[in-house]
């Protein structure tokens, strides 16, 4: 692996002179945790009621008056009701997210799209470029090998991720107010293994298409499912057993898991430690992927 | 017994592409320190001989033997005894002269004081000082040649092929260029090269003239002119790609 260190460092000059993708890759976390914070809110509002009556008496229609009454002001919080004498006390108590705050919900789930997005096409893309300029060519006629090649790619590309999930984190932490409740040395440990997990399928992709253009397309038929599947904005258990069970093909279903969990729920290594294997199992998978179908040569 | 002096033998050579038949059936022996010319029209199989012997093809038949190695065997070890430069700027536009020498140099294995020695070794054959902290991109068809050379030349190859090296380069370039190939070989490199110019075909010690991916002459320029029925090698070149388009035609 002596060639790693050289091929390191020439991505990493290459990735500070490229002030565009540096600016997008710096960029998007920043655009969409704004967007999607104040944007998506799936909290449960303007319920329509009926009330049916059946005892259809004066007392009944007072009771109902009362009760309407009483929920309007619950529902613009004022602190002294219409004081009709009425026996009963109405509650809201949503059971689940019992704060209403989507943004607990949303700004975890967005590191991990976020990073999905930006770690996918980046590599992706990485390959490709140096195939259609030329570079590629004077590189696989040099001894280095497949695997100092990719590593030697992706790796400056995890500083990326952790920057970006710190981004995302401290915007949600003091614009949206999302708890940290877990170990968040745990989380980045984590993260770590799903950003090579991700940065390796770009790789993957890469060794799939010839050109940038095709290298962005079929990165986002990655991403889509992504989004949709995961459980970032849809439950999974409310899916078909069959997507149920594509999502489980994507490394962000389970690290969605992992964010949630230790951002909101505050849980450890043991209920966590399947979810760690899984993503480990995916960046190795991919990594020798990618290696076995990449070609020293031009043919 | 490989013979020493002998460092690329090609034996019964030859690449498909499809049904097309690239290169046919080649079989020639380079002698060390030898600036070996490979001539022809566009087609004829020129590039895709070098790729294979540089292993960034396989051979359909046949193998070559560069450098001590199996091409067919050890593509991979083939290319820590090779410098190649191909006709399109290979190098990182968007690195320095001297990044990018790094680069090459760390790739090739050189590490600390003998890789600082050996880019100081090759700015100084190559004449690079000035242009240490300018991007490649930003430097001129005759600089980027020149650096080009530098990256390929970083591991001391004994072997070194050279795919149209000067197109795009203006003559004084040019002269500059081959004045550089010819010390190349008198250090024992074996220099492998294609080209259009029919000067620089003279330049060579011996040229092999392809056409239509067979071995048509082979010799000195002179040699090669008169086995082809022409007066000189341009009188010869324009020869075969008549006869080439005759039977083309029929």
């Amino acid at each position: 692996m002596r060639r790693f260190g050289p091929m390191f460092r020439k991505e990493f000059i290459q990735m500070r002179r490229d002030r565009l993708t540096l600016g997008i890759m710096t960029g998007i976390p920043v655009i969409q945790l704004l967007l999607f914070g104040f944007a998506i809110q799936t909290d449960v509002r303007h319920i329509p009621t009926v009330v049916l009556d059946e005892s259809r008496t004066p007392t009944s229609r007072e009771m109902i008056a009362a009760f309407v009454a009483q929920v309007r002001n619950l529902a613009i919080l004022s602190a002294a009701a219409h004081s009709r004498a009425l026996p009963l006390e109405t509650r809201i108590r949503p059971r689940y997210n019992p704060g209403l705050r989507s943004a607990n919900y949303i700004v975890p789930g967005l590191v991990g799209v976020i990073l999905t997005i930006t770690m996918v096409l980046v590599t992706a893309m990485a390959i490709v470029r140096e195939r259609e300029r030329g570079t590629l060519e004077q590189l696989i006629v040099t001894p280095i090998t497949k695997t100092e090649l990719m590593l030697g790619k992706i790796s400056p590309y995890v500083g990326v991720g952790l920057v970006q999930m710190t981004t995302v984190l401290l915007l949600g932490r003091f614009v949206f107010d999302v708890p940290l409740t877990g170990n968040v040395l745990l989380l980045y440990g984590i993260a770590f293994v799903f950003i090579v997990a991700s940065l390796a399928l770009g790789l993957f992709v890469s060794t799939l298409v010839r050109t940038q253009q095709q290298a962005m397309q079929t990165s986002f038929f990655f991403v889509l499912p992504n989004i949709l599947l995961s459980g970032f904005m849809f439950p999974r258990q409310a899916m078909p057993a069959l997507f149920q069970w594509i999502g489980a093909f994507l490394p962000l279903t389970h690290f969605l898991k992992v964010l949630r969990g230790i951002l909101l729920k505050g849980v450890g290594v043991t209920e966590l430690w399947q979810e760690m294997a899984i993503l480990l199992l995916f960046a190795t998978v991919l990594i020798a992927l990618s290696v076995r179908r990449f070609q020293k040569t031009l043919d | 017994m490989i013979d020493s002096a002998v460092t690329v033998e090609m034996r019964h050579l030859t690449r498909a592409f499809g049904s097309i038949v690239a290169v046919r059936d080649l079989n020639l022996t380079i002698a060390k320190g030898e600036v070996f010319g490979l001539l022809g029209p566009n087609g004829s199989g020129k590039t895709t001989t070098i790729r294979m012997l540089c292993g960034l093809i396989a051979p359909s038949e046949g193998t070559a033997i560069v450098a001590g190695v199996d091409v067919v065997k050890s593509p991979d070890l083939i290319k820590e005894r090779i410098g190649y430069m191909s006709q399109r700027f290979g190098l990182y536009e968007d690195l320095t002269v001297a990044e990018n020498m790094d680069f090459f140099a760390g790739i090739y294995g050189l590490e600390g004081p003998s890789r600082r020695g050996r880019i100081a070794e090759v700015v100084s054959f190559l004449g690079l000082n000035r242009r240490l902290y300018q991007l490649a991109g930003t430097l001129s068809g005759g600089w980027k040649q020149r650096l080009g050379l530098a990256c390929a030349l970083m591991h001391r190859p004994p072997v070194l092929f050279l795919d149209e090296p000067t197109a795009g380069v203006d003559p004084a370039a040019r002269k500059g260029f081959w004045i550089t190939i010819s010390a190349l070989a008198g250090q024992g490199t074996t220099v492998i090269v294609t080209t259009h110019y029919m000067d620089e075909a003279g330049r060579c010690g011996r040229i092999a003239l392809m056409s239509q991916g067979h071995l048509i002459a082979l010799g000195t320029a002179g040699e090669v002119a008169k086995q082809v029925g022409g007066k000189d090698l341009e009188d010869a070149f324009i020869i075969l790609q008549e006869r080439d388009e005759q039977e083309q035609e029929a």
